[in-house]
C-alpha cells in the first residue's frame, strides 16, 4: 500500500497542479472574451417606445471601477516627470546644436537679405495688434537659419507677440524653436531660432 | 512518471498559446472627432470679438485676422503615435492663405524648478482655402516634432475674414501589450 502510494503520489500531485493551471488559464480566457464581448451601449425600449442609448450596467458589474492607490499615484507621478525630463533633455540638446549652426553658418547674402524681408512683413500683417508692436525687431538670418529677436515692453506683450508671429510665419520657415525672456525691467524678449530652408 | 511528464508538456503549451493570445494585442487606432467649439478658442479679446462660435465650427466674422488656439486630449501613456488634424473652410468668394502651426510640450518648459526652460518647438503650415470650399488638412504627427511632443500638440491659427475653423482629429495608435517610450 505504501509503495503504491509512493510510486502513484508524486503523479496525483502533479495532475492536481496542472488541472488547477489550466482551469486558471481557461477562466481567464473566458474572463476577457466576455468582456470583450459586451456591446458598448445596450438599447432598451423605454415607456415611450423610443430607443435609449445607455452603458451597459454589466460590464461595469464584471470589471468594477477602481481607484488609483497611492503607490498609482506616486508611479504615475514618478514615470510623468521621467518623460518631461527625457523631453526637456532632448530638447536642450537640439537648442544648442540650433544655436551652434546659426552661429557658424556664412552668410548667403542673396538668400539672407530676402528671407531677411520676407521675416519682416509677416510682423506687419493685419492680424498683429497695435499694442503688439515691438520696441525694436530684430532679424539675422545665415544660408539656412535665421534668429529674431523682438523686444517688447512686457511679458504678456512678448507672449502674445510670439504667439502671433508663430502662427503668421506660415511657410516661411520650415521649424522654430521660441523662447519669451523676462528682463529684471519687467520688459521682455523673444527669441526665435528659425529653420528656414 | 512518462504520462506525468506529456501532460505537463501539454498544460505549458496550451497555457503558452492562451497567453500569447492575450499579450500580442494588435495596434489599435483611436480617432477622436470634434466639432471646434470643444477643442478651440479665439487667443485674446479682439479675437474673441471677431470669431463667432457656430455649431459645426467658428468662422471669423470681422474684417481683419483673428488667431485662435487649439488643443486636443491625447493619450500619453500608452500611444506608439500620435496626431492632430484641423480642416479650415471659407464663407468668401476668394481663395486665400492661411497659416497654422503646431506647437509642442508646455508652457516654460523645464523640468524642474529653478532650471531655465527650453526653447518651445513650433512647426508652421500654410495652405490655401479655395472660395466657398474647405483647406486640405492641416495636420501635424508627432515625429513632426524633432524633441517629441511629451503627449501635447496644440494648434495656433489666423484666421483670415470670412475663413472658419471647421472639423477637428486627435488620432492616436496605441499598443496595450507594451509599455512604450514617451511620444
Amino acid at each position: 500500500m505504501a509503495n503504491n502510494l509512493r510510486k502513484t503520489g508524486p503523479v496525483i500531485a502533479l495532475g492536481i497542479v496542472v488541472a488547477t493551471i489550466l482551469a486558471g488559464v481557461l477562466w481567464r480566457h473566458s474572463t476577457m472574451r466576455s468582456i470583450e464581448n459586451v456591446p458598448p451601449v445596450a438599447r432598451e425600449n423605454d415607456e415611450s417606445g423610443s430607443l435609449q442609448h445607455r452603458p451597459l450596467a454589466s460590464s461595469q458589474a464584471i470589471a468594477p471601477p477602481r481607484q488609483f492607490s497611492q503607490a498609482d499615484r506616486l508611479r504615475l507621478n514618478a514615470e510623468r516627470k521621467q518623460k518631461r525630463k527625457d523631453m526637456v533633455e532632448r530638447a536642450r540638446a537640439s537648442n544648442a546644436a540650433l544655436i551652434a549652426r546659426h552661429r557658424a553658418e556664412q552668410v548667403d547674402p542673396q538668400w539672407a537679405a530676402a528671407t531677411e524681408a520676407r521675416l519682416q512683413e509677416v510682423a506687419k500683417m493685419s492680424g498683429f495688434e497695435e499694442a503688439v508692436t515691438p520696441t525694436s525687431l530684430d532679424i539675422d538670418c545665415k544660408a539656412t537659419t535665421c534668429k529674431i529677436d523682438a523686444a517688447l515692453a512686457s511679458r504678456t506683450l512678448g507672449d502674445d507677440w510670439a504667439m502671433f508671429y508663430m502662427s503668421s510665419v506660415g511657410s516661411n520657415v520650415k521649424r522654430a524653436f521660441t523662447s519669451v525672456v523676462t528682463e529684471p525691467d519687467g520688459t521682455s524678449h523673444v527669441v526665435i531660432y528659425a529653420i528656414a530652408r | 512518471m512518462k504520462f506525468a511528464t506529456g501532460l505537463a508538456a501539454l498544460t505549458v503549451a496550451i497555457a503558452s498559446t492562451l497567453a500569447i493570445g492575450q499579450a500580442n494585442a494588435a495596434n489599435e487606432q483611436l480617432t477622436f472627432s470634434s466639432n471646434p467649439s470643444a477643442r478651440c478658442q479665439p487667443a485674446t479679446k479682439v479675437s474673441e470679438a471677431l470669431i463667432r462660435k457656430r455649431p459645426l465650427a467658428m468662422v471669423n466674422e470681422g474684417t481683419t485676422n483673428a488667431t485662435i488656439n487649439c488643443a486636443f486630449e491625447l493619450e500619453a501613456r500608452q500611444t506608439l503615435a500620435q496626431q492632430v488634424t484641423v480642416f479650415l473652410s471659407n464663407s468668401t468668394a476668394t481663395a486665400v492663405n492661411a497659416t497654422c502651426t503646431g506647437i509642442s510640450g508646455w508652457e516654460g518648459m523645464s523640468a524642474e524648478p529653478g532650471v531655465p526652460p527650453v526653447l518651445t518647438e513650433y512647426v508652421p503650415v500654410q495652405l490655401s482655402v479655395p472660395a466657398g470650399g474647405q483647406s486640405d488638412p492641416f495636420q501635424w504627427a508627432d515625429a513632426d516634432f524633432e524633441n517629441g511632443t511629451g503627449g501635447l500638440i496644440s494648434v495656433s491659427c489666423v484666421l483670415p475674414p470670412g475663413v472658419a475653423i471647421n472639423d477637428t482629429y486627435a488620432d492616436v495608435l496605441i499598443d496595450d501589450a507594451v509599455a512604450p517610450a514617451a511620444p
